[in-house]
């Protein structure tokens, strides 16, 4: 009980400290975070509950229900960020290629050239 | 008089580059093959943190491009053949180093089967010149890179990444490098195959200085051409949701 306190404690500490310094529109975003974690929370509160569903779905335990999910949520979180990245290095290639193209220091002899 | 570019990207790179511009100039000036080309010496600075400005000493015509900031050798090339191409409406174009590793004695060589209408894209090769002066080590690295690329883009040749190449304007319209960093002698290769291109490769030589192993491609840059690769292929041309 007490590690689970202690780090509910650095959360709470955390979300508050963030939630006072966030400009007004961020707070309903943030507000939503702070539901995920406080489900989180429950569930590592009351673990049953949890261990019900993942056995019904076949996984032993309720810690690697949300292992399992977790892993799933973040490799595609991962990919689309990569492919989110190659978008735009190759969006900001264009624009600086356009502004080189646009800008040519010539220190050449037109005539002569 | 046919219009001729030589595109020669460069960053950080100051001593050398100026050099070679002497020298380059100096053959340009010389040598009579090239007296039959109007030529632009194409620099593109990627994005240099030293800023300098390398120029010619004589008259001959030298243009400059900068890119903001830093986006890889592959992109600058592609910024001075786009811009040899469609400003300077060049025939003829050649790709350099900076650091002088390629010698402008190899011009005439390289450009003549593109000139003479034999190929679209010369390679040049560092493997062909009788006078082969490459390291072991690195000379390990390059064969492996030999057989992979040759594996991936079905191009035949015998020199992974040689910088050093001669082309015509049907190659420079369809050039469309996507690699910004070193994989993009790899990807040439890959348009070469997809436009079925004429090519070939012809022999040249290759002054490696203690400043061009420390400052060029390390050999454990076949790691990272590798994974650009990879990335390529598993991430390219994905527009953003």
């Amino acid at each position: 009980m007490i590690p689970s306190l202690f780090i509910l404690t650095i959360l709470l500490v955390l979300l508050a400290t963030d939630y006072l310094f966030l400009p007004r529109q961020a707070r309903r975003a943030f507000l939503v975070m702070g539901l995920v974690f406080g489900l989180i929370g429950l569930l590592a509160v009351f673990p049953n509950g949890l261990s019900a569903v993942a056995s019904w779905v076949g996984i032993g335990r309720g810690v690697d229900l949300i292992v399992y999910l977790a892993l799933i949520v973040l490799v595609r979180e991962y990919f689309i960020s990569r492919s989110r990245q190659a978008a735009l290095e190759s969006q900001l290639t264009s624009l600086v290629r356009q502004i080189a193209l646009m800008n040519p220091d010539k220190n050449s002899d037109e005539e002569h050239a | 008089m046919r219009r001729l570019s030589i595109i020669i990207p460069f960053f950080n790179e100051t001593g050398l580059l100026q050099a070679h511009l002497q020298r380059l100039e100096r053959f340009l000036g010389q040598h009579q093959y090239l007296q039959d080309f109007q030529t632009t010496i194409v620099l593109v600075d990627d994005g240099s943190k030293i800023k300098s400005k390398p120029g010619l000493v004589g008259k001959g015509s030298l243009v400059a491009l900068r890119h903001l900031i830093n986006l890889g050798q592959g992109a600058a090339l592609q910024t001075g053949i786009s811009y040899a191409c469609h400003e300077l409406q060049s025939e003829y174009f050649v790709t350099m180093d900076a650091d002088g590793q390629h010698r402008s004695e190899d011009l005439p060589a390289l450009l003549d089967p593109v000139v003479a209408g034999r190929s679209d894209i010369i390679f040049g090769n560092r493997f062909l010149a009788d006078k082969v002066s490459v390291p072991s080590l690195r000379r390990w690295v390059l064969r492996g890179g030999i057989l992979f690329e040759k594996w991936v883009t079905g191009l035949d040749l015998g020199d992974s990444h040689n910088g050093f190449r001669a082309f015509n304007r049907r190659v420079a319209e369809r050039m469309d490098i996507q690699l910004n960093r070193m994989a993009h002698a790899t990807e040439i290769k890959q348009i070469v195959a997809r436009e079925s291109f004429r090519y070939s490769e012809v022999p040249v030589q290759i002054s490696y200085s203690a400043h061009t192993l420390a400052k060029g491609q390390r050999n454990l840059g076949a790691l990272i051409i590798l994974k650009d690769l990879l990335g390529a292929y598993f991430f390219r041309k994905t527009s953003g949701r």
